[in-house]
């Protein structure tokens, strides 16, 4: 994912003209290409933390760990509805606010972008 | 014919994903004459010979009933291979209606669909999957019904952009002067030319859904013993993880094997179907 976004970044023009300039290869890599590269990589991890939460459900069975994962699985076997509409609701909220954290990070990685 | 036989050799000529269809071709096979590769039964309890190592009359071993893990294996992989191809079929179709519907319409449908594909994809995967097992309870016919219902928004939103772009172009446009039907320019047009995206992620929505089966099955959600699920094979073989390795190795490398293939393949006919290759 990095390695795409970066390969499409430092065909820009301005990596270009940073080179013609005579900035340092690594000043270039860091601070311009690996900068505007971050955005697809942001929201991959936005959306894979979204597959980690849900995975916590199967890691912390196979551990043994009590987190809200395995609380949810045993909800789910022993049909206490109120725990699982609970855990549900409680995970979709943390991904949605995660997702909206990595929303605000573009500003952040990218000036550019308003809101 | 001739786009598709263009098609069928920028595929081929990828060497990865031909591997990756001639191994699901082999597990399709497998599934289709399990019951002449093996005479045994993937139910029979031996309870003298639980937890053998691979040998001669068991050549994967046995599981913690005595059963043969190969045989259980062979017939695992009808149960896996229905469930992913029955649900990923269910909802892909119901994710292309909704999402020409959505694409093709606009306005306000477009608006409630999109808005409850929204709600829906707040939802990590696996836990939608968890929550409607919740409600509807487990077993294969739950199991489907669960990924079907996961993969729903996906489809749609796929669908959606891709009817959304073929709307302004010429041809439909043509279609309309010339006095189609909706219906016969949805039918004839609009759902032929959006496949090669849809089929692209069906592919790679079928992995997807042999993780989730397996994931549900390994938790205890999915299919219920002592049907042979490669999933719940693991989840078995989850305690003797230390003792007996062998008997979880199977199974995980079955899952691993088919979803990488699926994966394989998926990413062979996205670069196979991509427009922008077309003409090369």
């Amino acid at each position: 994912m990095t390695r795409s976004a970066m390969l499409d970044v430092l065909n820009q023009d301005y990596i270009r003209t940073s080179r013609a300039k005579g900035m340092s290869e690594k000043l270039i890599i860091y601070s311009h290409a690996l900068k505007n590269a971050l955005i697809p990589v942001l929201t991959v991890i936005g959306l894979r933390f979204g597959g980690l939460l849900a995975g916590s459900a199967l890691i912390e069975s196979v551990f043994g760990i009590r987190g809200i994962g395995r609380f949810m699985v045993d909800g789910v076997l022993t049909r206490d509805y109120p725990v699982v509409q609970a855990t549900v609701l409680l995970i979709a909220t943390t991904f949605i606010i995660i997702n909206l954290i990595v929303d605000l990070l573009y500003k952040i990685v990218d000036p550019r972008i308003k809101y | 014919m001739l786009i598709k036989s263009k098609v069928l050799k920028r595929f081929l000529k990828r060497k990865s994903s031909l591997v990756g269809g001639i191994i699901i071709i082999i597990f399709i096979l497998v599934a289709i004459f399990g019951p002449y590769l093996t005479s045994r039964n993937p139910l029979d309890i031996d309870l003298r010979n639980t937890y053998q190592k691979p040998n001669r009359d068991n050549w994967l071993g046995t599981d913690n009933l005595g059963r043969d893990t190969l045989t259980r294996l062979i017939y695992g992989a009808r149960i896996t291979l229905i469930i992913s191809f029955t649900s990923v079929f269910l909802g892909t179709l119901v994710g292309l209606i909704l999402g020409v519907i959505a694409g093709y319409y606009g306005g306000l449908i477009d608006n409630i669909l999109m808005r409850t594909t929204d709600i829906l994809l707040a939802f990590p995967g696996l836990l939608l999957a968890i929550a409607i097992v919740a409600i509807l309870g487990s077993g294969i016919m739950n199991t489907m019904l669960a990924i079907a219902f996961y993969s729903i928004p996906y489809i749609a939103r796929i669908v959606r952009g891709v009817v959304i772009s073929i709307k302004g172009l010429e041809y439909i446009q043509a279609c309309e002067v010339i006095g189609c039907s909706n219906f016969i320019t949805i039918i004839n047009h609009i759902i032929p030319n959006s496949m090669s995206q849809v089929i692209v992620n069906t592919t790679l929505n079928l992995g997807t859904a042999i993780l989730t089966s397996s994931a549900l099955s390994f938790l205890g959600l999915g299919v219920q013993p002592p049907h042979p699920e490669w999933g719940a094979m693991l989840s078995t073989a989850r305690d003797v993880m230390r003792t007996t390795p062998i008997a979880a190795l199977i199974p995980g490398v079955a899952i691993t094997l088919v979803v990488l293939s699926f994966s394989l393949v998926g990413d062979g006919l996205r670069d196979a179907l991509d427009p922008r290759l077309k003409n090369n």
